[in-house]
């Protein structure tokens, strides 16, 4: 009921994008809207873009405006039900029968018993559609590209119904569909299947003037001549050819770095010894470090 | 990304619907279907499942803010990044641009040949059912005749082309050239007896490019990992005594592969046949890439799922600009390294590049 409550408060698009700027987290319009409706149909929101430009948070932020709790999933190579949905406790099982035969109870109560609830481990998929829950929570599925395709398989099942079998107990349902989030690196192509049940959002870097708030926004304290001239930097960073071109979480991690020297503008020498908090391949370093270094400097510093 | 398309830099005064359309919320759902067709048809994956959804989720904004019905058709329509663009272009061709172009919509006349169009077959098809039927071969011919008639007026406008090419053609076709070409290959030159006879050479090839071990288990008879589920289960009956064991093993998948061709000039007497052996094995059971290039990499893996060889070889040459143009194998290997290699050389792949100088295997 009280999630009800927390939803209905979100009866536009800007209430969304309120919602989230006071989490400070800046949203777009069109992400807000897409937000909105994964609230208001209870669809999975599938969210890809370039690592570092604030997919994961999205799930974050979402769970602390509606005041719930956030599951999260990793996904990695070979995730597979045992660790994603539930398990039984067998060493539990075990001492369990042992205990019973000492009391001599039938067999057909034994089994009864020994695959019980209380034998389950419940894994973050299980969990986010237990009944038990008090609010709906917000599933973040993160990283989906990293599992294999036999585990998106078995999430496409689970995407449409919200309910998961287990052969002893019976058949698991959620109450309400939790909020669902899906993040994607596009290391490996998610199948079309999944995609039509989702909607779709891309991440784009964010703009100049976008990425500027979210500094001001997630660093108050930070000098506004410095944010400007790193938020100038990281855009012609981006411009060039780079194997990683660098994210807003590359760009926050460079200012507390550049904080943590006493700068309060950029400046060669300590922008070369903090280059690594923003560009992670030793190419790219090289590239950006050579004569280059110099012209995209007495650019950003011409912005203020 | 967050913007509206606009023409000519200018937001349009005019909402997408007018206030009878509004009205008249059937209509709406018409225009939606015909949306999702026109999307459909331009390759990208929508069905009337996502129609009907997206109409139930139209209630929940105000489809009179031109933003928000756009923002929200793009995130119930659109799955993939790459389509963008395309979206983007149908969507102020299909909401704001026909109508003033003075198109009908429903024009019955255009509907009724639509109508027939879709219901011949293609020549390919036509072929493979001749041939399913065990047409004769007079009937062969005939139907051969057919193709070629259908085919004439295209091939003689592409016959001056091929004739300049000619002319300064190296007679080894081996000439290196840098100079980007861009012109499209008419792959339906395919004869009738080099299909059947690639497809004879195709079936009998067998390709083991290795299993790697995935990091998955499966119930197998011996295995290192102890199956504990199965192992509670069937003891049960011995009174917990453990006196079966069950065990899991590392589960085996096929290496994907990723195949990088080259299509420029001094390959263009084998392009058609390496096409054909791409699309082989990316019908068979392996998880195939392709990309091809001459001056610039195009990823084909899509074009190659079509099931008919033919069908899939016209649209890779469709979506291939730079065909028997020059070389340029390092910027097509520098451009995959940095847009491709991250999502498709996961997973233990086996790269296979295809060019004019040598054929390289990498694992």
């Amino acid at each position: 009921m009280e999630q009800e409550q927390q939803l209905s408060n979100f009866e536009t698009i800007e209430d969304v994008q309120r919602a989230m700027f006071a989490q400070s987290y800046i949203a777009d319009r069109s992400l807000s809207t897409a937000v909105f409706l994964a609230l208001k149909r209870r669809k999975p929101l599938l969210l890809e873009g370039e690592p570092g430009v604030g997919k994961t948070e999205v799930a974050k932020v979402l769970a602390a405006i509606l005041d719930t709790q956030l599951i999260r999933l990793q996904c990695y190579e070979g995730i597979d039900i045992s660790t994603a949905v539930y398990e039984w406790n067998y060493t539990r099982q075990m001492l369990h029968i042992r205990l019973m035969e000492a009391g001599k109870i039938n067999r057909q109560e034994e089994l009864k018993e020994v695959f019980g609830p209380e034998f389950l481990m419940k894994r973050p998929l299980l969990q986010a559609i237990d009944a038990a829950n008090a609010k709906t929570p917000v599933l973040l599925i993160d990283e989906l590209d990293r599992s294999d395709e036999e585990f998106e398989a078995y999430l496409l099942e689970l995407l449409s119904d919200f309910q998961i079998t287990i052969p002893e107990i019976g058949t698991v349902k959620a109450k309400e569909p939790p909020v669902v989030i899906i993040t994607s690196n596009r290391t490996r192509e998610i199948h079309d299947a999944l995609r039509r049940r989702c909607l779709y959002y891309w991440i784009d870097f964010p703009s100049l003037e976008k990425e500027y708030s979210i500094v001001l926004a997630r660093m108050p304290g930070v000098p506004e001549r410095l944010a400007k001239q790193v938020c100038a930097f990281v855009r012609e960073l981006r411009s060039i050819d780079l194997y990683k071109a660098p994210g807003v979480a590359e760009t926050l991690d460079w200012i507390s770095s550049l904080l943590a020297l006493n700068q309060l503008e950029l400046v060669e020498g300590p922008v070369r010894d903090t280059l690594g908090a923003l560009l992670k391949y030793q190419d790219d370093v090289l590239k950006v470090g050579g004569n280059d270094m110099y012209k995209i400097l007495q650019k950003a510093r011409g912005v203020s | 990304m967050s913007e509206v398309p606009r023409e000519n830099g200018h937001y349009f005064a005019t909402h997408p619907l007018s206030q009878i359309e509004l009205e008249r919320g059937e209509r709406l759902l018409y225009r939606l279907t015909e949306f999702g067709h026109i999307l459909w048809e331009s390759g990208i994956d929508v069905g009337p499942r996502q129609i009907l959804d997206l109409s139930e989720t139209l209630n929940y904004i105000d489809i009179t803010n031109k933003e928000d019905f756009y923002n929200t058709l793009k995130s119930s329509l659109l799955a993939r990044h790459e389509q963008e663009t395309l979206f983007d272009q149908l969507f102020l061709y299909f909401w704001y641009m026909r109508d003033r172009q003075g198109k009908k919509v429903d024009n019955p006349k255009g509907a009724a040949k639509r109508d027939e169009r879709q219901m011949r077959l293609p020549p390919s098809e036509r072929k493979r059912l001749a041939e399913h039927m065990n047409a004769n071969e007079q009937q062969r011919k005939d139907l051969r005749a057919e193709m070629r008639q259908s085919e004439r007026p295209r091939r003689a406008n592409e016959r001056i082309d091929k004739e300049d090419d000619e002319d300064d053609a190296n007679p080894q076709g081996t000439a290196y050239s840098a100079i980007e070409m861009l012109r499209k290959k008419d792959f339906e030159s395919f004869t009738w007896e080099e299909v059947q006879e690639a497809k004879k050479l195709m079936a009998e090839m067998r390709w083991h490019l290795g299993m790697r071990p995935t990091h998955r288990k499966a119930p197998s008879r011996k295995g290192s990992y102890p199956d504990m589920r199965r192992i509670v289960r069937r003891n049960l009956k011995y009174g917990a005594e453990i006196l079966e064991l069950t065990w899991r093993e590392t589960k085996m998948k096929p290496r994907p592969v990723v195949i990088i061709c080259d299509i420029s000039g001094s390959m263009s007497l084998y392009s058609r046949l390496l096409l054909h052996f791409i699309h082989t094995i990316s019908n068979g059971l392996m998880n195939v890439e392709a990309f091809v290039f001459g001056t610039r990499l195009t990823r084909v893996t899509r074009q190659l799922k079509k099931r008919d060889v033919d069908d899939a070889v016209r649209d890779v040459s469709k979506s291939v600009q730079d065909w028997s143009g020059g070389t340029r194998i390092g910027d097509a290997l520098h451009y995959f390294n940095h847009h491709w290699a991250r999502r498709v050389l996961g997973r233990g792949a086996v790269v296979l590049v295809i060019s004019a100088y040598s054929i390289v295997v990498t694992g």
